[in-house]
């Protein structure tokens, strides 16, 4: 028979590592290669309970490990924090398009990033810094409900030392927290930009009103690229779970242009 | 590549001959159902209670091993025709292929001599004869049929049988036209043109007769969703879908883009008259009228159309 893109690759947890209290990084060795470029979404397979589409969030040029950072968000999101180092998982994919780097290339990119929504960002970011002589500029705008909800926390130092200008927001701060408090729009009025490239990953109200913010900031709606979720299930186009207008984000997503979407309905829904 | 005629005795040899499994409809009462090698048959009439789909696309099935079994249906009319195609498009082209869409299956289909109720493809500009994508298409005459070859396996099968076939007149071609021209008039009405925006408030009233339950998309000759589940050692099941349920497009989270009854509604429609055309090159209804017949609400598809 010819090539079954519903059959997993079989991966074995290698590390897992507690990032808030209901997110987790686990570190995933394929049994087989796997290579996916930064954006592009995998199945996470548990045999018997079911897949879940997440965006890996480690380096693509890293090949013999993947990381996948994962929020216990519903019935198979529970069962995955449940793993233990040593579990064998499936990874289906790598599916849809990823981030079209090339076309950052000489240009100032800023990431716009809420709550789990860093996860595909790392890998983006990690990407970026790899060539990062090729960019005008790099920006991360990060939002997170509390302190204690910031993934990758020991990761933001290293970045700033690579050269990314990185603000952070806190939706509710701590006496501890010394940065910017709000939601991670309010980052935007503090940095001076050249409004060429943005991208923005995170919860649909953070997406919808981050986007806004960036219009009116001037950002044009081609250069606005956003990771949309949807309910992505086959991966390969034909069970219409995802459909977003004559889209479907498995294949033609997960990243699109703001200007590719801007007409169709309930986008942010 | 031709056409022949066949008796309606030969026919009978003819279907014997054929290897593997063999549907074929039967008329019960006033309708048409698939049967398996039935001792009774016919190729008169309208399109079947259910759509030739099921054995293209199996409503429940374990992603591991293609059926190969060999598979003939005879008797699908043009709507119905006209759906696998376009179900062909879905899983058969684009940048993935779906291993588990069945194209290997003899298809012999056959125009409708007469309709039912509920049809109502010339209004969307399709005739109720079969002109593409047939091994062999079967015309009824009066004592026998026109047999039109559309494949190198069509043409095979008839060179197989050659005894059974004869040479046509042009009297059979003229009764032919005849009997199509006035089947295309049986259907009477105004045709049904689909653009740009579609008025949610023109349609409401129907909207509102709509209880979810998945019977038009189910017995849709077109409808191609599916969910997947996970059984053991990575084993997957599909099962068909519907997004006319409410959850269908829920994502973890909670987050719902269609969890209104009305957005689902409208959602159906635009699959079919507005995305599939940009995705598949396709429209999505093929008239057939089956959603009509099966809906549990009494919503009428077709006067919905009518309304837009």
């Amino acid at each position: 028979m010819s090539y079954n893109p519903y059959k997993p690759i079989l991966s074995k947890v290698t590390s897992i590592i507690d990032e808030t209290h209901n997110i987790k990084t686990f570190t995933l060795v394929h049994e087989e290669e796997f290579e996916f470029k930064t954006g592009q979404f995998v199945q996470f397979v548990i045999s018997e309970v079911g897949e879940a589409p997440f965006t890996p969030s480690s380096s693509p040029y890293v090949k013999e490990k993947m990381d996948i950072t994962i929020m216990k968000a519903g019935r198979v999101t529970n069962m995955i924090h449940t793993l233990k180092e040593g579990d064998l998982v499936g990874i289906r994919g790598p599916f849809g398009k990823g981030y079209p780097i090339e076309d950052f290339y000489g240009r100032e990119v800023l990431i716009l990033g809420g709550g789990v929504g860093m996860a595909p960002l790392r890998s983006l970011l990690l990407t970026l810094i790899a060539q990062k002589d090729k960019f005008k500029r790099l920006l991360l705008l990060y939002g997170a409900k509390t302190p204690g909800d910031i993934i990758y926390k020991e990761q933001f130092a290293d970045w700033k030392r690579q050269g990314v200008e990185i603000y952070r927001t806190v939706d509710n701060g701590d006496e501890t927290w010394k940065e910017k408090t709000g939601v991670v729009t309010v980052l935007c009025d503090d940095v001076k930009v050249g409004k060429e490239i943005a991208i923005v990953c995170g919860p649909p109200i953070m997406m919808r009103f981050g986007t806004f913010k960036l219009l009116d900031m001037g950002y044009r709606p081609e250069n606005i690229y956003l990771s949309m979720e949807k309910n992505m299930s086959c991966g390969i186009g034909k069970c219409g779970h995802c459909a977003l207008g004559p889209y479907f984000v498995c294949k033609d997503g997960p990243v699109f242009k703001y200007s590719e979407i801007e007409h169709l309905e309930d986008i942010w829904d | 590549m031709g056409t022949r005629f066949i008796s309606k005795e030969r026919l009978k040899e003819f279907i014997k001959k054929l290897e593997g499994e063999v549907f074929i409809p039967q008329k019960l009462e006033d309708t048409f159902r698939w049967q398996r090698y039935p001792t009774e048959f016919t190729l008169e009439g309208f399109r079947t209670i259910f759509p030739p789909k099921y054995f293209f696309y199996n409503p429940q099935e374990i992603l591991k091993e293609k059926q190969t079994n060999k598979r003939t249906v005879i008797g699908i009319k043009a709507c119905d025709l006209r759906g696998i195609l376009f179900l062909r498009k879905v899983f058969k082209e684009g940048d993935f292929i779906d291993p588990f869409f069945r194209d290997d299956i003899l298809i012999i289909s056959a125009d409708c001599t007469y309709t039912e109720k509920n049809c109502f493809c010339t209004l969307l500009n399709d005739n109720p004869y079969p002109e593409e994508g047939y091994d062999l298409n079967f015309s009824e005459l009066k004592d026998g049929y026109l047999v039109d070859i559309g494949s190198e396996r069509g043409e095979a099968l008839v060179t197989e049988n050659e005894i059974m076939f004869s040479t046509v007149d042009q009297q059979q071609i003229i009764d032919r036209d005849m009997m199509r021209e006035r089947v295309i008039k049986e259907i009477e009405g105004k045709k049904i043109e689909i653009n740009g925006n579609i008025d949610e408030g023109k349609i409401i009233d129907y909207i509102n007769k709509c209880v979810s339950c998945s019977a038009c998309t189910n017995i849709c000759p077109a409808c191609f969703c599916f969910l997947l589940d996970e059984k053991k050692d990575f084993e997957k099941v599909r099962y068909w879908d519907s997004c006319q349920y409410p959850g269908y497009a829920r994502v973890a989270g909670g987050a719902n883009p269609r969890k209104k009854l009305d957005k689902r509604f409208i959602h159906r429609i635009k699959c079919k008259f507005e995305y599939s055309p940009v995705r598949f090159d396709s429209r999505g209804c093929f008239a057939c009228g089956r959603c009509i017949s099966a809906c549990y609400g009494k919503i009428n598809f077709k006067d919905v159309l009518q309304s837009l």
